[in-house]
């Protein structure tokens, strides 16, 4: 093979996948529906869903990936609009991508309970066991709150989640988003607010360190043979200080 | 010695697809092994390896790196997403070229050079990967 058949395949080649690229761009969208969602106290509020939609996780997935998404919905006394949103981003260290399980309102005051969703984003919001992060809505803001402050009486999950797109509705009942929340393989602690730590958290999901261009897990540290190789290898992943896990792993080490 | 069969093999080539997969959508890992020294990067690099369980790198005669294959997810409208999998692998992988500096094919040799690295001499060390990594593998 000469040098100019390889060019030109190579030239091909780049042709062929700068094609399957632009596809995957023009075929970004996103996703919304209503559905109602029945409070711990009986009343019904409507609530709207909106996805940002990304790309497709491999070329034979058959589901977008979600960017972004806004939960909106009315107080049902003061008819105020709230939103939530949360955006959907592994890649960068901040903390993001939770998955909404349970609106509640007591007291006037908007609860929400979601779960991280993704091994990345469970180490993100710090392995929460249960696995919930759960926010109060006071001053205009939503505020993160621990399971003690969360009320005890919202317990039951009422929020569906993301439907497959070609299932997906543009109004969802009550009757419907229970029907939609019960399908499919959904864990014990996504239907129930659980009160204690339970086995399964984190199970599959390794705990993770943020380095300077990504996560590796924390065996990476572990296995070092010193505190200093250990200091080291911190430093040459570009650990910040505070995520390096040296210290703790090597403690009392000399 | 413990050798994967080939179903062992193809298990841990989707069990390495670990951040972009919901629980209930991700492969299990052989019965018997266990993960270790998994990386995700930013450019969407990601792999694992594996051991016999109850082993480590340094004690198991017997280790598997996994590469997973691409993620097309986070695909933007405008401006392209160049910062992602499919223009920091595939095309890098394809042509020679790299985009944004990322070459993931470096980020596989720096993977598996650091495994290398913190094992005994001797050590049989494996790969496999789905996809674009397969590919990986080849080279």
């Amino acid at each position: 093979m000469n040098i100019h058949q390889t060019i030109l395949q190579r030239i091909v080649k780049l042709g062929l996948l700068l094609m399957v690229g632009v596809n995957m761009i023009a075929c970004s969208s996103t996703m919304e529906w209503k559905e109602e969602v029945k409070l711990h106290d009986g009343q019904v509020i409507l609530v709207q869903r909106h996805f940002n939609l990304g790309g497709y996780l491999t070329l034979d997935a058959s589901e977008r990936t979600p960017l972004d998404e806004t939960i909106s919905f009315s107080l049902p006394d003061s008819k105020k609009t709230i939103l939530w949103k949360t955006e959907f981003n592994d890649r960068v260290p901040e903390r993001n991508s939770l998955s909404p399980l349970l609106l509640g309102v007591v007291g006037g005051i908007p609860y929400l309970a979601t779960s991280p969703a993704g091994c990345i984003a469970y180490n993100k919001w710090g392995r929460p066991n249960p696995p919930y992060i759960l926010f109060k809505y006071v001053n205009d803001a939503w505020q993160q709150i621990s399971l003690q402050e969360f009320p005890t009486v919202l317990v039951h999950a009422n929020l569906i989640g993301k439907p497959a797109a070609s299932l997906l509705k543009p109004y969802y009942n009550v009757e419907a988003a229970k029907a939609e929340r019960e399908d499919g393989n959904v864990s014990d602690y996504d239907k129930t607010i659980l009160r204690e730590p339970i086995r399964s958290a984190g199970l599959g999901c390794p705990a993770l360190i943020r380095t300077g261009d990504g996560w590796k897990s924390r065996d990476w540290f572990e296995d070092q043979p010193t505190r200093e190789a250990c200091l080291k290898f911190c430093e040459r992943e570009k650990v910040s200080a505070e995520s390096c896990p040296c210290h703790s792993i090597f403690k009392g080490a000399k | 010695m413990t050798t994967p069969t080939d179903i062992q093999y193809a298990l841990m080539a989707g069990a390495s697809y670990i951040s972009n997969r919901p629980d209930v959508n991700k492969f299990p890992i052989p019965s018997d092994w266990s993960s270790v020294k998994y990386d995700i990067k930013d450019s969407g690099f990601e792999a694992t390896s594996f051991v016999p369980t109850g082993t480590t790198l340094t004690t198991s005669s017997e280790i598997v790196i996994s590469f997973a294959g691409t993620d097309f997810s986070q695909v933007s409208l405008w401006p392209p997403s160049l910062g992602y999998d499919f223009w920091n692998g595939n095309i890098p992988l394809i042509t020679g070229v790299a985009i944004n500096g990322a070459d993931q094919l470096v980020d596989a040799v720096e993977y598996y050079l650091q495994v290398k690295a913190s094992v005994p001499a001797g050590t049989t060390i494996t790969l496999t990967g789905h996809s674009l990594r397969a590919k990986g593998v080849t080279h």
